[in-house]
Order: C-alpha cells, then structure tokens, then sequence
C-alpha cells in the first residue's frame, strides 16, 4: 500500500517535467521583476531570457521592435528623435545604467555612445514611453531607457564572448564575484566594419570603435558604479549637405562615477561625469552647407564638460492608502577647452556653466479598494550663462481602475514642457531663439493579465507647442501646434513557462512634423528546444514623410550551448530584399535643389557568429 | 486590499517556490521517500516534505557546504567543480538556474536514478 501511494506521489510531481521546472525558476527570478515599474503609457521589459534568445548584440536590437525605433542619424549615431542636419536630436530621451544617468553635457542625450556598444554586461531593459514627471526620472523626457547590468551571483565567474561578422568584430568579457563584498567588472571592444559606400565619386565611410569598462560594487546599501565609454567613428555622411563629406570624425571619451546609498526612507544618488568630445567635419569643394547665404566649408569641435549631479528622494509617506515621495535633483554641467571652429574661426558663443535645480513630489493614493488617483509634480529651474534661464514645469494625473486581477484601465493626462539641447543654444545650427516645447497628452490604456498571456491597448493623443523643426538648414520652432495621435497593440504569450510570442502593431498620425505616419508591425517569437534556442524576428515598417517609405525585415537566430559552460550561436539579419531602408536627405549647396536620398538598410544584413565560453 | 498598490508600484515578490518544488521532486525521488531530512544553513524552512533537521547525523541529505559526511547537494558552481563526493549541485550560470547530478555518487549511496534525471546526469 506504501508503495503504491508513493508510485503515485512520484507520478503526481512528475506532472511538471525538471525542466519546465527550471524555466519557471527562471522565470519567476526574473531581476526585472523586482525593477520594473507600471507605466502610463507604453513600456518595454526585455528580459535577461529575452536578450539572451534574440541575441540582441546592441540597444539598436532592442530598439527596432519598439515604438521608440532604432533611427541612426546622417552621422550614423542612434538618435531616434533626430532632428535633420543637427548632430543628435533632442534631449527626449534619457539612458539609465542601473539607476545613473549616463549624462552627455553636448547633447543632454547620451544615446550616441550607444550605437555599437556591446549589451553583453546588461541583464535586462526596461523602456517607457509617454511616462514623464514621475518620482523615478523627474527630469522632463518623454523616453527613458533603462539597463540594469548582470548581478555577480547569476554571473558568477569569468564569461568572455566573441561575435564576429562580415561587419561585426566584438569581444567581451565579464567577471562576476559573488563574496562579501559583490562586484561586477566588464570589458568590451566594439569594432563596426561597415562596407564603404559611394555617392558619385566620394567614398562614404561608417567604422566605428568602442571601448567600453564598466565595474559595479555592492556592500550593504551602498552602490558604487564606474562606467567608461571611448568611442571613434566615422561621421558618416555628417554635416555634408550633398553626403560628400571630405573629413567626418566624431570622438567621445566619457568617465563616469556614481554612488548611492539607500537610507530607511531616502535614497541618495550622486554622479560625476568628464567627458572629452572632438567633431571634425569638412568639405572644400562645394562645402558642407549654406547657412544665411554663407558657405560652412568646415565645423571644428573640441572641447570637455564636467558636470555633477545630487537627486535625493525622500518616501515621506507609505500606508495602504498613500504613497508619497518628495525629491530634488541639483545637476551643475561644465564646458571647458571649447575650440569651436567655423571656417577655421572661432566662433563659440553657448553655454558654459549650468545649474539644474528641480524639484518634485508624487503621489499614488488609493481612494476606492479598486482605484488609484496617481499624481505627479516637478518643477525645474535652469540657469545658465547665456540669455536663457528656463522655468519648466511637469504633471500627470491620472487614474488606475482594477476591473478585477486580470483587468486592469488607466485615464492619465500628461503635461511636459523641455528645453533645447544644449549645444543648440547660440548654435550655427538655429534659426531663432529656441524656446522650449510644452505638451499636453491623454494616454488611455485598458490592460489584460492572464497566466500565460496578455495584451494591452494604448490610445495617446497629444499636442506639442514649439516643437523644434528643421527649416531652411536650421533648426526654429514650429508655429502652428503639433498634434499627434497614437495606437498601440501588444500581445504577449508565454509557453512551456518561459518561451514567449509577441506581437505588437502600431499606428502613429502627426501634423506639422516631418514624419506625417509611422505605423509598424512587429513580431518576435524565441523559443528553447533541449539545447537549442531560437528566435525569428519580423518588421514591417511604413513611414510616411513626404512620400511613402516601407520595408519588411527578418531576422533569424539559433543557439546551441555545447556545454553549459560553452555556447555557439548564430544570427542572421535584413534576409530579405524588401528590408527596411533608412533614407537621408540631401541637396545641392550652390542650387538648394533637392538631390536624390541616400538609403542604406536600417540593419545591415549580416551572419553573425558568436561563441560564449564561462570560466 | 493592499494588492491594487503593489500591482501599480510593480513591485513583484518574485516566488522562491518553484526552487522548492525542485528540490522537493528532487530528493524525494532520490531517497524513495516521502518525507526527506535536510541539514542546511542556507534556509530555515523548505517544505513539508523537506525537514530540515539541525545536526548532520539525523540528516539523509546535506543542503550547501557543510562539514557533514552524509550525501552532499551543493549550491554553488565552484563549490560542485571542487568537491568531487557531491552528489549534485543547483546554481546559477550565465544567469541561468542549473541542475547537476553526478551518477557515480548517487549509486555510491544507493540513491534511486529516475529515467527523468538523465539530461542532468555527469
């Protein structure tokens, strides 16, 4: 009898296999699950399985298969929100390495020294979109990017990488000490060969090399974090108006050092930034572009900025009906050794010296068993050297509703004001006194959590005043409102515990911008077979400016692990003829006519080849 | 009432339970019982199958690294690589859970081989 009724507890546990087992441990000790936040408005977690499947190799991977979209700029650096002709868009966007603005005082967005670097020290991303004026990035933003970098207990131990392609050529490596006092150092060299590409005669380089060190230190409640990023490249087509540049560098050293300490209620988080950046552009037969009716042959920048910045929050009260948090931020940037050249003139008349101060409360409270009113208040105040001292202030409100465990509504209405970048201030590159862009958004999102799957739909529909547009070679703001209207759908469905489908479709109407739609269906489906892991990807992309621009990309990946300590991999991207092409505009500097635009694919397509061995 | 606050905040107690029902399908089917003794320090309370006991002698099984001469199960990579006499180990790698079992050592103490153990088996 004791036998049978073992027989038949054994075959009762044995209803889960050992390995569904260890992928719903996996799963369920997923690190997002203990950093991601609900956002308002679209969000992202890629997870450590996530990145790991898709062998996404740089943010560019990540990028595609969201709304924010991996733009790479007529200087071939990731820029999303670029802007025509200026070097890096706008400061919209922000990037975290687990909770540390990675600052870049030129451009107040620090998303080019992304471009190449390898994630191989990342263990999982989380993006939101349409989710400003909240406790965790109080600065004004409408994306924030946010990696968290591999913990030493989970990667214990030595693990070196090599990825090797037609244009790739990464090695990494990364150790893991899981003692008393844990610590996560990483090295990686990045080599982008690109092929040479010709516009008429002149040959169009976009090589790059990255070195990047980044070392993480816990003890107790301290964080200490350093993080080194040398990056050289080629400027691609760069400043030249006709993409026929004869010189275009851009160099960027960045040194950054954070630290933070959790008290029981506080959080203080502090980071120093140095960073030295050379642009050298140049083109003496036609030049590089007309501004006011004067030839710019070439642009020269060399200079350093050192800024430093203090947040403190304070969790002043948390029940069962309230959470509230005070903070405030103090960011001091520095430019120093500024050799700007216009023609070979100096020619500087920006920013030198900075303060940021900004200050904010948030607060969720739980007025019905089954509704939250979230609130959220910030209140910048910039002062600068030059004329402009910006006041900016920042709210939502909003409303959460559970339906009940699976249903889940959210009303919010978002208003976000932002200032120029910074090195556009007093720049060749504006028309007129930039002022900074205020918007007003209604997000409306229903949610559906099952055990296996969910979906979402987001309704945003927004208008923008000021918005910063590029007009007659130079940036201005436009006069008329933006107003933009926004669709999304995602569905999400998990297998065999961890294997996961996504879908996600979105639709996107702008006036008064230059990109009139943007709608984009994506699909990525990773899956593990014994040794064997898989992945396809596929985009259809349409872009509307003016005129149409579409593309369907593919990408195909398979991993086998050898061993558990040995892992061989292969990727493939843009298989198919129709991929999606990126277009640059040009035009002829002495006519100012339109010339034909110079496309190139917005993902190479490459086999990629990489092989992983843990010590 | 609490849950609405934790489901916006997004903070997810992430489950330790599914670690215990391995361990609970695990040694239950090695030892053919079901009810199994674990001398650890590592945790002070595993499952109802799972007793932990406080001295090696009144232990079938030794959870971690623990001077004990009785089969050992370890949760460390470095630690399963250096002692050769555990019978197995679960540990992280290259953030992924793992699980080790040596064949040798589980016949040395006469523990029962499921068929289902054998992709883990070294």
């Amino acid at each position: 009898m004791k036998k049978l009724l073992l027989l038949i507890f054994i075959s009762v546990l044995y209803s889960q296999s050992l390995n569904s087992l260890l992928n719903k441990i996996e799963k369920n000790n997923d690190l997002s699950l203990q950093t991601k936040q609900e956002a308002a408005g679209i969000s992202y977690v890629i997870t450590r399985y996530q990145l790991d499947m898709m062998q996404a190799k740089t943010l560019n991977d990540v990028l595609k298969n969201t709304v924010i979209s991996n733009f790479n700029n007529r200087y071939n650096l990731l820029d999303p929100f670029s802007l025509p002709m200026s070097p890096f868009g706008n400061n919209n966007i922000k990037i975290f390495i687990d909770n540390y603005e990675i600052n870049s005082m030129p451009s107040d967005n620090a998303s080019f020294l992304f471009t190449n670097l390898s994630l191989d020290f990342v263990d999982h991303i989380e993006i939101y979109y349409f989710s400003s004026a909240d406790k965790y990035f109080s600065e004004p933003t409408y994306a924030v990017i946010k990696l968290y970098s591999k913990s030493p207990t989970r990667d214990n131990g030595i693990t070196a990488n090599i990825a090797e392609s037609r244009n790739t050529d990464i090695q990494t490596i990364g150790y893991g000490n899981d003692t008393k006092l844990p610590y996560f150092v990483y090295l990686s060299n990045n080599n982008i060969k690109h092929r040479d590409y010709k516009i008429d005669s002149t040959q169009i380089h976009k090589n790059s090399n990255t070195l990047h060190f980044f070392t993480k230190l816990d003890k107790d409640k301290n964080h200490l974090f350093f993080n080194t990023i040398i990056d050289n490249r080629d400027g691609f087509l760069g400043m030249s108006a006709d993409g026929k540049p004869d010189i275009s560098k851009i160099k960027n050293k960045q040194f950054l050092i954070g630290y933070n300490r959790k008290f029981e209620n506080i959080i203080v988080n502090y980071t120093t930034t140095f960073q030295e950046n050379l642009d050298d552009f140049s083109e003496q037969n036609k030049a590089l572009f007309k501004k006011d009716n004067k030839k710019i042959y070439s642009m020269y920048t060399k200079g350093n900025s050192f800024s430093n910045s203090l947040k403190i929050n304070y969790n002043i009260l948390k029940n069962n009906k309230n959470d509230i948090e005070i903070g405030s931020v103090i960011k001091n940037q520095k430019n120093f050794n500024i050799d700007y050249k216009i023609n070979n003139k100096q020619d500087f008349n920006g920013i030198k010296n900075q303060t940021q101060y900004t200050a904010f409360i948030n607060n969720n409270y739980q007025y019905l068993k089954n509704s939250i009113l979230n609130m959220s208040l910030s209140y910048s105040y910039y002062d600068n050297d030059v004329v402009y001292d910006y006041k900016l202030t920042n709210f939502k409100i909003g409303n959460t509703y559970l339906l009940d465990n699976q249903n889940i509504f959210k009303l919010f209405y978002f208003h976000t004001e932002n200032t120029p970048p910074n090195y556009l201030v007093n720049s060749i590159f504006q028309n007129s006194t930039l002022k900074p862009t205020s918007t007003n958004s209604y997000i409306l999102k229903y949610k559906k959590n099952k055990k296996d799957y969910n979906f979402d739909i987001t309704y945003v529909t927004g208008n923008s005043k000021n918005q910063i547009i590029s007009k007659n070679h130079g940036l201005e703001n436009e006069k008329g409102d933006m107003t933009l209207n926004f669709i999304d759908f995602r569905i999400n469905k998990t297998y065999n515990y961890i294997n996961n489908f996504t879908l996600e479709a979105f639709i996107t109407f702008i006036d008064n911008a230059s990109i009139k739609k943007q709608h984009q269906i994506s699909i990525l489906n990773t899956h593990r077979y014994s040794k064997f892991s898989f992945f396809e990807n596929i985009i259809y992309k349409y872009i509307y400016t003016n005129h149409p621009n579409k593309g369907l990309d593919l990408d195909l990946g398979m991993k086998y692990n050898i061993t558990q300590n040995l892992t061989f991999s292969l990727k493939a991207t843009s298989l198919l003829n129709t991929r999606y092409e990126n277009e640059y505009m040009r035009y002829d500097v002495d006519t100012d006519k339109t010339l034909e635009a110079f496309k190139t694919a917005s993902t190479p397509r490459e086999i990629i080849l990489n092989m992983e061995y843990s010590f | 009432m609490k849950y609405i606050l934790i489901i916006f905040i997004g903070i997810q107690l992430f489950a330790s339970n599914s670690e215990t029902e391995l361990f609970n399908k695990l040694f239950t089917i090695l030892f053919q019982k079901n009810s199994v003794n674990i001398y650890t320090k590592k945790y002070s309370f595993l499952s109802n199958n799972l007793k932990i006991v406080n001295s090696c002698k009144k232990a079938d099984l030794v959870l971690g690294e623990l001077n004990c001469s009785k089969p050992k199960f370890l949760l460390n990579y470095y630690h399963f690589k250096k002692n050769k006499n555990a019978i197995g180990a679960f540990y992280w790698r290259k953030g992924r859970p793992q699980l080790k079992l040596r064949k040798q050592i589980l016949q040395k103490y006469n523990l029962f081989i499921s068929k289902n153990f054998e992709d883990y088996l070294e």
